[in-house]
């Protein structure tokens, strides 16, 4: 039994750290329902609107955060560097900027409960009771 | 110089008038291009020779927008290019006003929105190649000066988008062969393109007023007006109407990338040939490195002479060939057709750059070989390195 335990230990403890899950977060004041399709589209700027047709502010992350590249390839479904060619098409041409971003979980944890606004993601470990959830990928 | 002057001062009066309200972001790109022809009798239609160069498709560029809040904003970008001795020039420069969610007006000196990638042709690190195919991406002027209007609308899950656009280029044509400064006016057209996840498509018009008094096409209207009264006009770029049509779609489905493009440049009345071009592409990528091949063509369509079969005079030409005659052979002269074979590799090292390599085999078909070119095909192989970053 004691065997059986030590094996399964190191495998929950490693799905654990890979597979933490990323949130995406709301003021509790915002009820608007998106999936992930509305989500993609909004942070890569293709609209600009909760579905309930208030103005939305998506919150990237640096890119050295793990959240980052967690969000990016679960979420949007791209490269780092494809996510940087898709921008430039965009900067280059006047036809839009990347949103904002900021240090770390804890910054958006902080912006987003702070404004019914913004819409950002974070790791799911890190949650509190001052940010709705969206969804998770 | 002067053109640079006036849009800097236009532009930095903006940027600081509004500074207390605005926000200003500088974002930029460059691409440091090393190429090298294979053969010595180097090809038309590249840049380079058989010795190695680092200037011919080197570039820096800055852009800087200001976003003045309430919908406004102004955009300038400032190329130095290397075929230009890297003089730094404005690419762009326009205020662009959100008038609604879906519609933007902007006004300015703009990109013609004739190719898929005519909007970031100079940002390599967005595309997989070193350059867009050179037998499609043939037109030289790239800029206008006027208004567009770009419209966003989403039907179901599929993004439409166009692009609305009127104005005027005056640039120097034929600059290879024969630099003329001429002039495109009244210069309007469309770019419709719809996207839906892994598919877009797009197509685009563009008509225009042609007016190039380019000396070689002039002389021969001067010709023809002496031997035909009042067909002079029927040679000569004098306001004569030019249009393109292109079409194309992208397929970016898992880690494929197909791109093909087609496109028809025609212009009526005048001592020019009308020519298709198209390209197909294929690439795939592993990871960080993606590898491509390419297919490109460019041909030019026979035109038949056909304005007066009366003798030239002997001062003129001994031999007193007929003007239809005379000219068939001026715009047989004008006959081309070219295909090139690619293959290279694109190498994301980096966060913000890309290493790339490129070969492309150019081969020179032509029908109708009056000027000689026929005994004399002009093939090459190139061999391209860039390093591309955006910051």
């Amino acid at each position: 039994m004691m065997k059986l335990k030590l094996c399964i230990l190191p495998l929950i403890c490693c799905s654990h750290l890979t597979l933490a899950d990323i949130a995406v977060i709301v003021h509790p004041s915002n009820n608007n329902l998106m999936d992930a399709s509305a989500i993609s589209r909004l942070f890569l700027g293709k609209s600009k609107k909760f579905p309930d047709g208030t103005v939305a502010i998506p919150l990237n992350q640096v890119e050295a955060s793990t959240s980052t590249s967690q969000f990016n390839s679960k979420a949007l479904r791209k490269s780092s560097s494809q996510l940087k060619a898709y921008w430039s098409k965009l900067v280059f041409t006047g036809k839009g900027s990347p949103p904002k971003s900021v240090d770390d979980d804890t910054a958006v944890l902080q912006l987003v409960s702070s404004n019914p606004n913004i819409i950002g993601y974070v790791d799911s470990n890190v949650l509190t009771d001052n940010v709705k959830v969206l969804t998770t990928f | 110089m002067k053109q640079l002057y006036v849009y800097s001062i236009l532009f930095l009066s903006l940027i600081f008038s509004f500074y207390v309200s605005s926000e200003v972001r500088i974002n930029g790109f460059a691409s440091i291009v090393a190429g090298q022809d294979t053969d010595d009798k180097s090809f038309v239609n590249s840049p380079y020779s058989d010795e190695i160069d680092f200037k011919a498709e080197s570039k820096f560029a800055l852009q800087i927008s200001a976003d003045l809040s309430q919908g406004l904003s102004a955009t300038a970008q400032i190329i130095a290019r290397g075929s230009n001795d890297f003089n730094a020039e404005f690419e762009w420069a326009y205020l662009s006003y959100e008038l609604n969610d879906n519609h933007t007006i902007r006004a300015g000196k703009l990109r013609l929105p004739f190719y898929k990638y005519s909007d970031y042709l100079d940002v390599g690190y967005a595309y997989p190649w070193i350059r867009p195919p050179r037998a499609m991406y043939s037109l030289t002027f790239s800029t206008y000066e006027g208004l567009s209007l770009l419209s966003n609308f989403s039907l179901n899950d599929w993004d439409i988008a166009s692009n609305i656009i009127y104005g005027n280029v005056e640039d120097t044509f034929f600059e290879t062969t024969n630099p003329t400064e001429g002039q495109l006016k009244d210069i309007y057209g469309i770019n419709l393109q719809v996207s839906k996840d892994w598919f877009s498509a797009y197509i685009a018009y563009v008509g225009t007023d042609v007016f190039i008094p380019t000396s070689s096409i002039e002389t021969v209207a001067q010709i023809t007006e002496a031997v035909s009264p009042g067909n002079g006009t029927q040679i000569s770029l004098d306001s004569d109407y030019g249009d393109f049509l292109g079409l194309g779609f992208t397929i970016d489905y898992a880690n494929w990338l197909l791109n093909t493009e087609w496109s028809q440049i025609a212009i009526e009345e005048s001592l020019t040939l009308d020519n298709e071009q198209w390209y197909i592409s294929i690439a795939y990528r592993f990871d960080t490195l993606t590898p491509y091949v390419s297919y490109q063509a460019t041909e030019s369509k026979r035109k038949t002479a056909n304005i007066s079969n009366s003798l030239l005079p002997v001062q003129i030409h001994p031999a007193q060939p007929q003007l239809n005659n005379f000219l068939q052979s001026a715009l047989d002269g004008q006959m081309f057709e070219y295909n090139a074979y690619t293959v290279g590799v694109k190498y994301d090292f980096h966060a913000s750059a890309a290493l790339k390599f490129e070969y492309n085999r150019y081969d020179d078909i032509v029908d109708i070989g009056s000027l000689g070119s026929f005994e004399n095909p002009e093939s090459s192989g190139n061999f391209s390195v860039a390093i591309d970053l955006v910051f």
